[in-house]
């Protein structure tokens, strides 16, 4: 368990003797950060620039000093500036908000149970929100789609997403306390409960709405406008929030909950307020973008990998690494089959997957050499 | 967090909002700061330089054309216009006609805002089915001018849709002939119904095993079995729906219909039908070989929607004589566009 979370102490006695100053801990660490930084703001760069209608250089500098206020970009109706303002600008703020939460819900999730495999949707939250949303196109849209609008999607699979860990949390709770093994059995449990009521919803859909939750469930951030983020960040930005405030719970916690309890951590409290801000994280993005695999589960370990298993290096690090991760999927899903848009979900493990194998191969090489 | 008294708690506190700060290396956000504009200036000279400005009239007539939705897509071809098109999605390229060439722009449920963009089109226009919402407001936001098709089953539905592709395409005269057109084709399918025999015919969408998709109330296939002087037999199913064995073997339909992707016109024999869905080959269908295939656009409700009407009609009553000769006439004239039952 210790290995697989990315404990160090074969690596750390080895570099002992080392002793090259770049190598040293905290350095290492700076420098991830740093390329880390540097990585999200070239993936924001290129997914200014990169997109189906090829906006040129000039065009790009002279709407974006615009829009800050300087110089007299192109007028209100030009479609350059329209793409680049309003379909480009607020998918790239999505996917880094996004990318961020769900990195950091991984993390701190994984921390919590001690356990590699899980990912954020493990206590049901995903499963939660996929039969709030599937409801909603079958049977919502329909009935009382002119309520909300463009909205109802996103809000449906929000509440269900919610209200699934709400369930989870409740079942697995006994006197104040939450077991971790009872609290993954019920998540798989409660899974298999929403999956059941999302079959049968799709059963009784029809051939449209049928393709529509197939869209949805391939996530895209291509619902993102301003109006809708305005919604959804405060609720991604207050769960990462609370999240990284957590860094020395979660090391705490790392010792195991006897230890952590010693040490002062009120552990029952701390695992609600975990799981909450999890749940809150997976559930804004969910509702906008569609459930989207692979970054909540990987990126934790590929910035454990690079910076160990302290939490105050590693939640950081894993944030700007998924927020970097899903800016450069999504800049990939608009480009690579334009006109047409790619689902992002693809990207985001075609291209994490291989690169998580050669960290893993790297280290171990590493280790054994 | 911490559970101990008051005063070590907050010294516990300030201990640890030291340790937090001194994590903080001002030295990291330093050299943040100083790679940022680095960054961002090396990233933007290496971009891509494209995109030439165009600028658009919104009087001119309409040169570039997007159709999603394959009525949009023959409704393009039949206006005339398909050689404006330049971006179909995966339903309208499968109308004839259209230029192999135009570049795909993905599914009608899930168009690219920026992809549509991109294309510059002066018109989308797009079947009711369109979306998501969203992107069909962002497109209209950047001032790109959507058009949706009207909703609809049977004849009333393609003659509004014709009407409406006239007036956004400004061919309003040609819409008008086609319309005239299609309400003589059932008009004549019509008459040549024989009065009170009305067969129990299944539409199935899915041709590859399993519970099939089959129309049933409430559909575009629905509209066209009862318009070509048939019953349908899965009227108790709302929509599009898998139908069970036991279904399918109760529903005992006299005309089998199978139109979907990948179906060539008298591709399904008996033979085929039998090793897809045992219960169909018992079914009275099977047995006096009356299954048919269409093509996939036959339910689209689209301009051709009386040829596909005329079609079936011949297949639900193979004894009306009128819709025989009717039928020898079109086949000698454009081609067949649905065979003989399969023996």
């Amino acid at each position: 368990m210790n290995a697989a979370l990315g404990g160090r102490p074969l690596l750390r006695m080895r570099r002992g003797a080392a002793l090259s100053p770049w190598r040293r801990r905290g350095n290492r660490r700076l420098a991830v950060l740093l390329a880390s930084a540097t990585l999200l703001l070239v993936g924001v760069v290129l997914a200014l620039c990169v997109g189906p209608s090829g906006i040129g250089i000039g065009r790009l500098l002279e709407i974006a000093l615009a829009a800050v206020g300087l110089g007299d970009g192109p007028p209100a109706g030009d479609v350059e500036r329209g793409v680049l303002l309003h379909v480009r600008a607020p998918r790239i703020v999505l996917g880094a908000a996004v990318g961020a939460a769900l990195a950091l819900a991984g993390a701190a999730l994984q921390a919590l149970l001690r356990n590699p495999l899980v990912e954020p949707g493990l206590v049901g939250t995903t499963a939660g929100g996929t039969l709030g949303a599937v409801l909603w196109i079958v049977f919502g849209a329909g009935a009382v789609g002119g309520v909300l609008g463009g909205f109802g999607l996103a809000v449906a699979a929000f509440l269900g997403a919610l209200g699934a860990t709400v369930l989870v949390v409740a079942f697995a709770g006994s006197r104040g306390r939450v077991d971790n093994a009872v609290l993954i059995l019920v998540g798989v449990a409660l899974t298999a409960i929403f999956s059941a009521g999302t079959g049968f919803a799709l059963f009784l859909a029809d051939d449209q709405a049928l393709r529509d939750v197939t869209f949805w469930s391939l996530g895209s951030l291509s619902r993102a406008t301003w109006p809708a983020l305005a919604v959804v960040l405060p609720c991604l930005g207050a769960a990462s929030a609370v999240l990284i405030a957590r860094a020395q719970v979660l090391d705490a916690l790392l010792l195991g909950e006897a230890e952590a309890r010693a040490l002062g951590v009120r552990v029952d409290v701390e695992k609600r307020v975990l799981v909450a801000a999890s749940a809150l994280a997976v559930a804004a993005a969910v509702g906008l973008t569609g459930s989207i695999g692979f970054v909540g589960l990987i990126v934790p370990h590929g910035a454990r990998m690079l910076v160990g298993a302290a939490h105050r290096a590693l939640l950081p690090v894993a944030a700007l690494l998924g927020a970097a991760a899903l800016v450069l999927a999504d800049a990939g899903a608009r480009t690579f089959a334009a006109p047409a848009e790619l689902p992002i979900g693809i990207l985001t493990a075609a291209v994490g997957g291989p690169c998580f194998l050669v960290l893993l191969f790297a280290r171990r090489a590493r280790m054994a050499g | 967090m911490i559970n101990r008294g008051t005063q070590s708690s907050r010294r516990i506190a300030r201990e640890r909002w030291r340790v937090a700060f001194a994590a903080v290396n001002f030295t990291a956000v330093a050299r943040v700061c100083c790679a940022a504009p680095f960054a961002a200036v090396l990233a933007l000279v290496f971009a891509a330089c494209g995109g030439a400005d165009a600028t658009r009239d919104a009087d001119a007539p309409i040169r570039r054309l997007v159709v999603a939705g394959g009525a949009a897509g023959e409704l393009a071809v039949a206006l005339g216009r398909a050689q404006d098109v330049v971006g179909v999605d995966l339903s309208a390229a499968r109308a004839p006609g259209l230029p192999l060439s135009a570049p795909r722009v993905g599914y009608v449920r899930s168009l690219p805002v920026e992809g549509l963009a991109a294309l510059r089109p002066d018109l989308v226009l797009a079947t009711a089915e369109a979306g998501p919402p969203e992107a069909l407001e962002q497109l209209r936001a950047l001032g790109v001018r959507v058009v949706l098709l009207p909703d609809g089953h049977g004849l009333d539905g393609a003659l509004e849709r014709i009407a409406a592709a006239g007036d956004a395409l400004f061919e309003t005269d040609r819409a008008i002939a086609i319309a005239e057109e299609l309400r003589r084709e059932s008009t004549a399918v019509r008459a040549q119904l024989p009065a009170g025999v009305r067969p129990t015919v299944l539409w199935v969408l899915q041709p590859g095993g399993g519970a099939p998709l089959v129309g049933g109330s409430n559909t575009a296939a629905d509209g066209l079995i009862r318009e070509a002087g048939g019953e349908n037999a899965a009227a108790a199913l709302e929509g599009w729906k898998p139908m069970s064995v036991e279904a399918l073997w109760a529903a005992a339909p006299e005309v089998i219909v199978v139109a979907s992707i990948g179906t060539t016109p008298g591709q399904h024999g008996h033979g085929s039908l039998a090793k897809l869905w045992p219960a169909l080959a018992d079914s009275p269908a099977a047995r006096t070989a009356r299954v048919v295939a269409l093509e996939p656009g036959a339910l689209s409700g689209g301009p051709r929607h009386g040829e596909h009407l005329a079609a079936l009609a011949r297949a639900i009553h193979p004894s009306a004589a009128g819709l025989a000769v009717r039928d020898a006439e079109r086949t000698a004239s454009d081609g067949p566009s649905a065979k003989e039952p399969v023996r």
